[in-house]
Parts: C-alpha cells; sequence; structure tokens
C-alpha cells in the first residue's frame, strides 16, 4: 500500500489564496486540499441536497433490506400487500429520490468549483429545492400509507392517490429547476471568462447528465401530467401502450442521467485520489457526445415483447443506435483506468502489468469505492446489459429477476457506490467535518459491493430459472395453476436474501460515519486528513 | 513577413463546445427516434375487434 | 517519481496534453481484454440458452 493521499506537502492555507472567478468579495473560498474555489452559496445547496439524498439512500435501504428477506423464500416475512407497497417504496426512493438529490448536488458542484464561477441564483436553487423536498416527503407519506400500491412503474390503469402523481410532478419539476440553474451557471461562467478554452471534462460529463436530464424530465411531465388529470378524473384514462412508452422515458433515461454523472464522478475522483489526467480530451468528450445522442434510446428495451411498436422500432432503438452508446461506456471503461495507470506508473509504480494496480491506494474509500464501481458497473452491469438488451435474447429473460440483477450492478454496484466514494471526499471537503470510525469507511465500499454483488447474482440465476420480478410468492400458494420452478432457485434466492443482508450493512457503514461527520464531526480548518 | 494564419477548429471540437447546440441535439435524436417514431405507431394501430 | 499533483492543478491544465498524447497503459489493456472475452463467453451462452428453449425446426 502507498500512503497516497490527495493532498501536497506544501498547499497552503485557505486565507492565504484569493479565490478565483466572479464571486462577490467573501463568497467564495480556497479549498486547501484541492485549490479549487468553492462558492458559498453553492456549498449551501450542495450541502443540503447531498443530506436529503443520504436520507433517502437509508429509507430505500430499510425498504430494501425487508424486499430481500422476503424474495428469500425459505423467510418470506412480510404479507403481500407491504411487499408491494415496500418494492414501490424501495424503486421511487432509490432510483429517483437518492439520485436526483445527489445529481443535483453533483451539478452545483461541477459548475461553480470546476469553472470557478458563483451560482446563477440563490431563489432558483430554493425554488428547486424546496419543491423536490415537498414532493419527496409527500411522495414517500403516500406511499406508506398505503393510497398507491401500484409500483415505481405506476401503470396505467392501476390507479394511485392523485398526491402520488403530484408529488413525482413536483420532484420533477424541483429538479429542472435544478438543471436550469446549472446551465444558467455554465452560461455566466462563459460570459464573465471565469474560465478559459473548453470546459473541464468533468463538467463536460455533467453538461451530459443535465442535457439527458431535459429529456428525462420532459418525458416525466409529459406522462405524469395527464396521468394526474386522470386520477383525479379531469381526464379518461392513458393508453397503456402510449403511457408505456413515453413513462420509459422518464424511468429508464433517469439511469442514462446516473450513468453520465457516475462517469464523471470516475473522472474527477481519478484526478482527486491519484491525479489521474485524463488521457485524451477528443476521445472523451466524443464518448460523451454518444451518451447524449443515444443513450436514451435504451429505454426501447422495456417495449421489447410489447405488441404495439414495430420490429423496425425496436431493433434501430435497441441495437443500431443503441450501441454507440455502449462504445461510449466501452471508451470510457478503458480511458478511466488506463489514466489511474498512467499517473501511479509516472508515480513510480511501474513494476509488471499490475504493478500500479497493487500500488493504488486500496484503503482509500473515495479510489476503493470508484475503483469498484467502475469493475462492477463494466464487468456485471455492461456485460449483462448488452447481452439482455439484445432483441432476441431478451425474450427468455423479460421481467424475469434476471433484470433487477442487471441494475442492481448499474445502479448500486455502480452509481451509488461511485457516489458513495465521492462523498469521502465530500464530506470533508465541503462540509469540512473529519469522518470518524475511519477503520469502518474504509472496508464500506467492500463489504457493500460485495453485499451488491452476491444479491445481485443470485437474482440473475434465479431469473434464469423463471424467476419472475416483482412477484410476492415465488411458490404461488393457493394459486388455480400450480406453477413450480427447479429446486436450485431456492439456494438462488437464499443468496438475494444474504447478498441483502451484507449490502444493508455495507450501506449502514456509509450512512452512519456520514451522519455523525457532518453533525458531529471536528471541524477541519486546513487540509482534510488523507485517507 | 510573416502572415498570421487562422486557427481552423475541428468541427467536432466546435460542436462539444457549443454546449446549447448538444442540449438541442440530445433532446431532438430520442424525442424522434423514441417518442415521436413509437406514438406514430402505436396512434396507427387498428382497434382489436372484440370476439 | 513524479509527484502527485493537486485536483485543481489537474483539471484547471487540462487542455495542455489535449488530443494526440502517447501514454502506455499496458495493465489496462490486459483487463480491457478480459472484459471483452467475458462479454463474448456470455453473450453466447445465452444464445445457446435460446436456443434450447426456442427449437426452431
Amino acid at each position: 500500500m502507498t500512503t497516497m493521499d490527495p493532498t501536497v506537502e506544501d498547499a497552503l492555507p485557505e486565507t492565504a489564496v484569493e479565490p478565483k472567478g466572479n464571486h462577490a468579495p467573501g463568497m467564495a473560498r480556497v479549498c486547501a486540499t484541492t485549490g479549487l474555489t468553492v462558492d458559498l452559496t453553492a456549498e449551501k445547496f450542495i450541502k443540503l441536497h447531498a443530506v436529503f439524498a443520504v436520507v433517502f439512500l437509508l429509507l430505500g435501504g430499510i425498504a430494501a433490506l425487508l424486499i430481500a428477506m422476503t424474495r428469500w423464500s425459505a423467510v418470506h416475512l412480510l404479507p403481500a400487500d407491504w411487499y408491494y407497497r415496500l418494492t414501490t417504496f424501495h424503486g421511487l426512493n432509490m432510483l429517483i429520490l437518492w439520485i436526483l438529490f445527489m445529481e443535483v448536488a453533483i451539478l452545483y458542484f461541477a459548475a461553480t468549483a470546476l469553472l470557478k464561477t458563483r451560482l446563477a441564483s440563490a431563489g432558483l436553487a430554493w425554488a428547486g429545492f424546496v419543491l423536490m423536498a415537498v414532493g419527496a416527503v409527500t411522495l414517500d407519506t403516500m406511499i406508506l400509507m398505503g393510497t398507491s400500491d401500484v409500483m415505481m412503474t405506476s401503470y396505467a390503469p392501476l390507479r394511485a392517490h392523485p398526491l402520488f402523481y403530484l408529488s413525482i410532478i413536483f420532484v420533477a419539476v424541483g429538479t429542472l429547476i435544478g438543471v436550469i440553474n446549472f446551465f444558467a451557471t455554465v452560461y455566466i461562467a462563459k460570459r464573465d471568462k471565469t474560465y478559459s478554452g473548453s470546459v473541464p471534462l468533468v463538467v463536460f460529463g455533467a453538461i451530459t447528465a443535465a442535457i439527458i436530464a431535459v429529456v428525462t424530465l420532459g418525458h416525466g411531465a409529459g406522462i405524469m401530467i395527464p396521468t394526474f388529470l386522470w386520477s383525479i378524473e379531469v381526464l379518461p384514462s392513458p393508453d397503456p401502450a402510449v403511457y408505456r412508452l413515453v413513462w420509459w422515458g422518464l424511468g429508464h433515461q433517469s439511469q442514462q442521467v446516473n450513468v453520465a454523472a457516475m462517469v464523471s464522478v470516475w473522472y474527477l475522483l481519478g484526478a482527486i485520489t491519484v491525479g489521474a489526467k485524463v488521457l485524451n480530451q477528443g476521445v472523451s468528450r466524443t464518448a460523451f457526445l454518444l451518451y447524449i445522442l443515444f443513450i436514451n434510446l435504451a429505454s426501447a428495451h422495456h417495449l421489447l415483447v410489447d405488441p404495439g411498436v414495430s420490429a423496425g422500432w425496436k431493433i434501430w432503438n435497441t441495437s443500431y443506435a443503441m450501441y454507440l452508446a455502449v462504445l461510449a461506456s466501452m471508451i470510457h471503461g478503458y480511458t478511466v483506468p488506463a489514466a489511474v495507470e498512467v499517473a501511479l506508473r509516472k508515480q513510480g509504480h511501474d513494476k509488471g502489468l499490475f504493478g500500479w494496480l497493487g500500488a493504488a491506494p486500496w484503503r482509500n474509500p473515495g479510489f476503493s469505492g470508484f475503483f469498484l464501481s467502475l469493475v462492477v458497473f463494466g464487468f456485471l452491469g455492461g456485460i449483462t446489459g448488452v447481452t439482455l438488451g439484445t432483441e432476441q435474447i431478451n425474450i427468455i429473460a423479460h421481467n424475469t429477476l434476471r433484470i433487477p440483477g442487471h441494475f442492481h450492478t448499474t445502479v448500486v454496484g455502480g452509481t451509488t457506490t461511485a457516489f458513495m466514494a465521492l462523498a469521502y471526499y465530500v464530506v470533508p471537503l465541503i462540509f469540512r467535518r473529519e469522518f470518524p470510525m475511519r477503520a469502518i469507511c474504509r472496508a464500506q465500499p467492500y463489504v457493500f459491493t460485495l453485499g451488491v454483488v452476491i444479491l445481485a447474482v443470485g437474482m440473475s440465476f434465479a431469473g434464469s430459472y423463471g424467476v419472475a420480478r416483482r412477484h410476492w410468492d415465488v411458490e404461488f400458494t393457493g394459486a388455480t395453476h400450480a406453477a413450480s420452478f427447479d429446486p436450485s432457485v431456492h439456494i438462488f434466492l437464499g443468496m438475494v436474501g444474504i447478498g441483502g443482508i451484507i449490502a444493508f450493512v455495507g450501506l449502514l457503514m456509509f450512512v452512519i460515519p456520514t451522519v455523525i461527520a457532518v453533525f458531529f464531526g471536528k471541524k477541519i480548518e486546513g487540509k482534510m486528513p488523507a485517507w | 513577413m510573416a502572415e498570421s494564419t487562422p486557427v481552423t477548429v475541428h468541427w467536432l471540437e466546435r460542436l462539444l463546445d457549443n454546449t446549447w447546440l448538444l442540449l438541442a441535439l440530445g433532446v431532438l435524436v430520442p424525442a424522434i427516434s423514441y417518442t415521436l417514431w413509437g406514438l406514430i405507431e402505436l396512434s396507427n394501430l387498428p382497434s382489436a375487434t372484440l370476439p | 517519481m513524479a509527484k502527485q499533483e493537486k485536483a485543481a492543478d489537474v483539471i484547471d491544465n487540462e487542455g495542455a496534453h489535449k488530443g494526440d498524447q502517447m501514454h502506455a497503459a499496458p495493465g489496462t489493456f490486459v483487463l480491457t481484454l478480459i472484459l471483452l472475452l467475458s462479454f463474448a463467453v456470455y453473450y453466447f451462452a445465452n444464445w445457446k440458452a435460446l436456443a434450447d428453449v426456442w427449437q426452431v425446426r
């Protein structure tokens, strides 16, 4: 192990360096550890969004544990109504609330700190945050009250309480306001010439995420507003096929926002943890361009067995065009670790093929979380995603547990782990609080990733034997027509339960030190302590 | 006398530096390829006759 | 041995090595080959599974 850390010996105390950029006097500071200029208004909103994000992560995680304990057929914990209620709750808290709050925090950080500019509007930031927070709390309340057991997808003609749809609209509009504030901040940075040439790559990745978010939220408004009007009996029921088409423009594309944000976080953590430099700006930016143009078409995977849309539409959207976005992920999957390898070799770790990998700072959870996220996303998420997205193969996997097996490796093993890794720097650098229980923090990415991998592999194998996703009782108790699976599925469902417990422990190992650090942590005055 | 030659920026680099054009393209491509095309196909489906 | 740079310096000076920088990352290259091989095995195993359950006569 090396003693690699993000600090340099000659870092100056914060007061000695004047902030760069277009900030009003006293409204910015220079981070002693990274040298980045931090806008104090943006800092406040980064903190607010990050705290709310972690709260929803914990709520979604508690639901996850209970769901895993129900899918584990030997335990079968929850009654049917609570299984579907908490699956609705889990999906929306994890895929929408945790991720969107964290992403707005990342957008505000990338635009202000990396472009050395002030946040465009504190008023807009407040408006967006309040809408998101009110929407999120209302949404969770409506689900837990049992008024909206419609799953995350809320497929019409399933009907939830009107406030369920209205609260999702609030979250979507609030996020859109955050995205508009981000674009306005990028605009004033260019206008005020706070940077020269092209924006840094991490900002370019954040712009990519924001563009995808606009498409996502447009689809969200496009389907949730008419569905809300139907729920209060102003409009007739939406056509189920149209609902599915437009809803997946929200449901899947919101996860593409994650991909772009996660890749940006990889580049950022590469720079912070080992000083990795982007190998080729043109190549990495072109890969992001492929995301902007083509990644949103992946929503079509969800409609591969729908009868309404043609084979031409399915094949174009899930194959030819989509593979260009897969190419982009493969480019990032090479350039990010290659940049880490080049940086570590330059620092003297150039023994053999993998000497650099052995010498990497594996005790730093910011690095280990980032690299594990990269490996799990690429090897498990990428490989299963491309395979399941193939039209012909999809027919043997559609709506089985293989699908959650896939996206738990992308969204949880990939995005969530990367965002957790980022938090190991956000808390000391933005909240300026020291992490307690550092041994637990160091172990956390490994425990969490191990749990997620066991869970996802269990899901994938159970799904390969035909076990359905979102299904309360694998035994089909009391069903008119008996159905049974190969007995081995119970072993794989046991893996789902055990993996779920380990991942939940990993989640607590993240949440507890983070909450203690944010509210009671030792104040950091100069450089952050090295991990 | 040395003539100053205008620096030509590659079209791809100009595109990558133009946030607003990227935003427009990023919205238009999926809107046409996924949403509009899909909606046209669904709206042209004949109604099923009841048995 | 080069010293690790501050994040702000790495990010601010990105433009300095735009374009044609040569680099050697043989370890990563081997990792990507392992990824491609894993993908090929998984992808074709799935086609085989499809062929097993969906017989064409």
